[in-house]
């Protein structure tokens, strides 16, 4: 069983960030266009944002962090086999002889840490689930070569 | 059997194309026409120059160019179709490559006798060669030539003898393995009460309801003395035989509707077994043909509804893959039974693979009527808001407490599970039951899942993901103990590589 690489903890943290700043704007115009006009609201404006602010600050925290901690995958003889999920967990499996074909891609925030991402693809339509994330970028070019001897071409 | 390689060179499609495309195209062109229709008052005789001027400018001769410059060539190799009129379009699809060659007539094409041909190929949309339209004669031509341009590969390849086995499957022609007659059409349209029609029927009913003429006067009446006093003055006990007629109408009108809509697409429907393929036709104002190749089959989908469970007729869907692969994909849901007896469609699934369905499911883990229960719970909660407001009281939300525990029993009861050497079959629904035949070497790729409130009652979820997975169709196992989970995830999992590496020994 192999880890990712910890650096995507920080990546995973950007992305709580960004979130949690999304649904506080979402909230701070919720409240102060719509809640604000209901008679008798009991909460001051700010309330609901607040409340977002803190449960994002949590999350934000907490979950890179068990998202690490719980991400495994390992390359066995037949199969690909992935293994994560915090509050829902989830193991796939995916054979060698299934796979499609492999892309390594890249956002802006893994690029920051040098990271990226192997997608694997299978005929299935779930297949574009299997998505290896945190992975140092030579790292994901040598898996992806490595996989790719395995993959065929009409695989239905 | 002709050996010479039949051709089609650059021939136009039939000349009724210009009117059937005059005729679709129609509809777009009667906003604008409408709009000017309305404003016409002060248009006077302009108005009527200017509809003109619009049909001759921009629609006839859009549909005149595009007639004149399109035509297909179909060779021993590859059928080529050229488009365009600006720009030059040349799209070669190679025969071998083609899987399913589709005639489909609406109702127009039944009128003028012409009808579409589509040739769909392994790979995406935009591989696909469309012919709309050409004479019935000729598609059936187009689709003998590629059919035979086909065999004649494959016939080469091999021996003499088999060449003899198919000049037989020749002579036989059709060899027609499921037919509905007229009766059976009916018989299945009256029980298969559709939601969707049901919807439909409903706002019908309630379009229809409107046309009172002197509706609106009434209301005036009503409105004036006070809707209150109304109210009060009509009978409840006529108000309630009422709404109880209109509920019966509704049904009975959407019954009926189903029965038409039903005879309208499966008349005549007929199963046919080709090289390797199922052909369906099927169709009364619009006849379709389809193919369904076997090769590409993934998943057999037996459905049914209670009653159609009580009567013991069944529906069988078979699933097909497309090219599958990130974008590619297009799976496919064709339906190869519409309504027949369990031991037919037994047979016809037999004919296809080797299946024997058990009589007994294993059960999933009875703790999913626990999990069925918080789910009906929280999804009945805005419903219990409305029944107490009404009813002004507690305990009537009790009423709501053995329907939600049938409810958790029933879908308890009706799931189940059964893994063998070389499929895999799932049952699953009370009101839309599905039996899901999955081979085994169909299977893409495995997942189990556990969600946190599936964790704390050990319990786990099998996803079986094939290359036709198509939205909603998917079985999966839900809500079976963790360990027997891991259990059938790991089999399937040894069954799967075994399969394909048995298959490469072979290759």
């Amino acid at each position: 069983m192999m880890q990712l690489n910890p650096d995507v903890k920080s990546v995973w943290t950007i992305y709580y960030l960004r979130r949690t700043l999304f649904f506080i704007v979402i909230t701070l115009c919720l409240d102060y266009f719509a809640l604000s006009e209901i008679p008798k609201w009991p909460f001051f404006i700010g309330f609901t944002p607040l409340v977002v602010f803190f449960i994002g600050l949590i999350t934000t925290i907490v979950m890179p962090r068990l998202k690490y901690k719980y991400w495994f995958f390992e390359l066995r003889a037949d199969e690909l086999y992935l293994k994560r999920g915090v509050l829902t967990k989830i193991d796939s499996t995916a054979p060698y002889c299934r796979i499609q074909h492999i892309d390594i891609s890249q956002n802006v925030v893994e690029r920051l840490f040098n990271l990226s991402r192997l997608v694997i693809y299978t005929a299935g339509t779930k297949g574009a689930d299997l998505i290896i994330p945190g992975l140092p970028h030579y790292y994901a070019q040598e898996l992806q070569t490595k996989l790719k001897e395995y993959t065929v071409e009409d695989a239905v | 059997m002709s050996q010479m390689a039949e051709q089609i060179s650059e021939k136009r499609l039939h000349p009724f194309t210009l009117l059937y495309r005059l005729i679709v195209t129609l509809p777009n062109a009667a906003l604008p026409i409408i709009f000017i229709l309305y404003s016409g008052d002060r248009g006077g005789d302009w108005v009527y120059i200017f509809i003109s001027l619009f049909l001759g400018f921009f629609i006839l001769p859009g549909i005149l160019l595009n007639y004149f410059y399109f035509d297909y060539t179909i060779t021993d190799q590859e059928v080529v179709i050229r488009s365009g009129v600006l720009s030059k379009k040349e799209r070669h699809i190679k025969i071998d490559r083609i899987q399913n060659v589709t005639i489909t007539q609406n109702f127009l094409h039944k009128l003028m006798r012409i009808a579409k041909v589509q040739l769909e190929t392994a790979g995406d949309a935009t591989t696909e060669g469309n012919l709309d339209s050409v004479s019935i004669a000729d598609s059936e031509k187009i689709r003998e030539i590629i059919r035979n341009h086909q065999h004649e590969k494959s016939t080469t390849k091999v021996t003499e003898d088999s060449h003899k086995v198919v000049e037989n499957l020749d002579e036989v022609k059709e060899n027609v393995i499921f037919s509905m007659s007229l009766w059976d059409t009916i018989k299945y349209g009256a029980v298969r009460f559709r939601p969707i029609v049901l919807v439909a029927s409903a706002w019908i009913f309630s379009m229809v309801s409107q046309f009172n003429p002197n509706w609106t006067d009434e209301l005036e009446v009503i409105l004036e003395s006070g809707y209150k006093d109304y109210i009060r003055q009509l009978d409840i006990f006529m108000l309630v035989v009422y709404a109880i007629a209109g509920v019966l109408l509704v049904l009975l009108l959407s019954w009926i509707i189903d029965i038409l809509l039903t005879v309208n697409t499966y008349y005549k429907f007929k199963l046919v077994s080709d090289k390797g393929k199922l052909m369906t036709s099927q169709g009364l104002f619009s006849s379709q043909k389809g193919a369904i190749p076997l090769k590409k089959l993934q998943m057999m989908v037996i459905k049914s509804n209670p009653i159609t469970r009580k009567l013991n007729f069944y529906r069988l869907d078979l699933q097909t893959a497309g090219f599958g692969g990130g974008d590619g994909t297009k799976a496919k849901s064709e339906t190869a039974i519409p309504f027949a007896k369990f031991t037919q469609v037994k047979e016809i699934i037999n004919k296809i693979r080797n299946v024997e369905l058990p009589e007994v499911f294993t059960k999933v883990s009875p703790k999913t009527i626990r999990r069925a229960v918080v789910k009906y719970l929280v999804f009945s909660i805005p419903f219990g808001v409305g029944l107490y407001f009404a009813f002004d009281s507690f305990w009537v939300l009790l009423t709501l407490v053995p329907i939600i525990g049938f409810g958790a029993f029933i879908r308890y009861q009706y799931r189940g599970y059964h893994v063998e050497d070389n499929q895999i079959i799932v049952k699953q629904g009370f009101w839309f039951q599905k039996i899901s035949i999955i081979p085994i070497e169909k299977i893409q790729t495995l997942h189990k899942r556990s969600s946190y409130f599936q964790r704390r009652l050990g319990l786990a979820t099998v996803e079986i993901d094939t290359a036709a997975t198509v939205y909603g169709s998917d079985a999966s196992i839900i809500d079976i103990d963790n360990n027997v989970a891991t259990e059938i995830f790991e089999e399937l999992n040894r069954l799967f590589i075994e399969d394909k590496n048995k298959g490469k020994v072979v290759k």
